[in-house]
């Protein structure tokens, strides 16, 4: 009986999971964005820069660590909104009711605030929602008399300078399985990138510990680099094994480092990736032609048929990544 | 401060060490070249999976499959921990 009750739970789930990845193929941001704390002053150098022109620049937008590279190792970037296109009034206002088209679209003239505080000019820069921690505004902000936002969002004309909080998400209808499979879903995927941001700050405060200051870093860095060059030099083809792995955690580490997680497409519409569209080629097998292996064509050709294959593909792989959890689970509690 | 001299002075002493010691062959080019086409391989299956099953879909699962293999080891330590409890009173 238990075991049957605990089939149906999985089932249910696992089909609400699959629910909610095909009802929203891009990442939905349906969280706050946290205060910025720690930032670099970047007012002074800011506001002194040339560049700087108080009618453009509105926001002032903060990687999520700073720890890995970003930009070049700069921390934040400053964007100039464009008038056509006001990206943050339409997520403020909850229109578009997915913010991460709006963060994954390209800025233009940005200026990156480096570690120092001073500015960089990048022109063009394409970020994703991924990279955000928080959204700080540098002055007031004014919206025109076309701004139809929430009304139970607080007036945003009163947004000063500090941290624009998204506007609450509305209460799931008890009979709307997809908004409670999608809270849910929200729930476990935040929980779990907070959980990963919790582990890196501990670990990065447990290196503090032992390597005070940040000038030492360099000391480190540039010590660790010479004794890895002179021990690749000596020790050869010794070091292959370890390249090999590393070569392999690099190849894998594709599928977290990626800031878009929108989905992919080969047919109309969507972010398509020539690399997989253009399917798998072998060269120079017709005379100069090249015969290619065009799976992807079948999304095009036959969307219908695309569209239930892949269903069933995730919805299987859901399952058996809930099953390989809850074998997990019994393992260890069981033994 | 004083570990940061003894690290640097730990890792020098090694780097005289290994500058000191005969250097042995380097790695065949066949070799490297065998592992970029295999990275080469593995990447477009990831790209591959991607497109099939959908980027986000792809991080929950390295994610969960992560979560599988620490499970244990975590589990094992944060018990070893509360054991060390004697309020909890945990065997």
């Amino acid at each position: 009986m238990w075991s049957r009750i605990k089939f149906l739970s999985i089932t249910l789930v696992a089909l609400g999971l699959t629910t909610v990845i095909f009802s929203s193929p891009t990442s939905a941001w349906d969280g706050d964005l946290p205060a910025c704390e720690n930032v670099p002053d970047y007012t002074t150098a800011l506001q002194a820069d040339p560049r700087y022109n108080a009618d453009t620049i509105s926001f002032v937008v903060f990687k999520r660590s700073w720890s890995g590279p970003f930009l070049n190792g700069n921390p934040g970037i400053a964007l100039t909104w464009n008038a056509e296109y006001d990206y943050l009034k339409i997520q403020i206002s909850g229109q578009s009711g997915n913010v991460s088209n709006v963060l994954n679209s390209q800025v233009d003239n940005a200026l990156i605030i480096n570690a120092d505080g001073t500015l960089t000019d990048t022109g063009n820069y394409n970020f994703g929602v991924s990279d955000v921690t928080c959204i700080t505004a540098v002055h007031n902000v004014v919206y025109d008399s076309t701004y139809t936002g929430s009304t139970s969002y607080p007036d945003p004309l009163n947004v000063d300078t500090g941290t624009i909080d998204a506007p609450p998400s509305e209460p799931c209808d008890w009979w709307d399985l997809v908004c409670v499979a999608q809270k849910i879903y929200l729930s476990v995927s935040s929980g779990f990138t907070n959980m990963l941001n919790a582990f890196n700050e501990f670990v990065t405060n447990i290196g503090e510990i032992f390597v005070p200051g940040a000038d030492n870093e360099d000391i480190f860095t540039t010590t660790f680099n010479d004794l890895n060059t002179t021990m690749r030099a000596k020790l050869g083809f010794l070091t292959y094994p370890f390249d090999f792995i590393g070569g392999i955690i690099n190849t894998l580490m594709t599928l977290v480092d990626s800031d878009s997680k929108v989905e992919w497409h080969c047919g109309l519409g969507g972010q398509s990736q020539n690399g997989v569209c253009a399917g798998i080629c072998a060269p120079n097998v017709l005379g100069e032609n090249s015969v290619c292996l065009d799976i992807a064509g079948l999304e095009k050709k036959f969307p219908a048929l695309w569209t239930t294959i892949i269903f069933i593909a995730r919805m299987v792989l859901v399952i058996g990544l809930i099953e390989l959890l809850r074998k997990k689970y019994y393992s260890i509690v069981k033994a | 401060m004083q570990l940061v001299f003894m690290v640097v002075g730990a890792m020098t002493i090694l780097g005289i060490g290994f500058a000191m010691m005969p250097a042995l062959p380097p790695v065949p080019p066949e070799l490297i070249a065998f592992q970029n086409g295999f990275n080469d391989i593995l990447l477009n299956a990831i790209q591959f999976l991607r497109y099939f099953f959908s980027p986000m879909l792809m991080w929950l699962a390295l994610g969960v499959i992560s979560t599988v293999f620490l499970a244990e080891p975590i589990y094992h330590a944060v018990m070893w921990v509360l054991r060390k409890i004697p309020v909890l009173n945990i065997k």
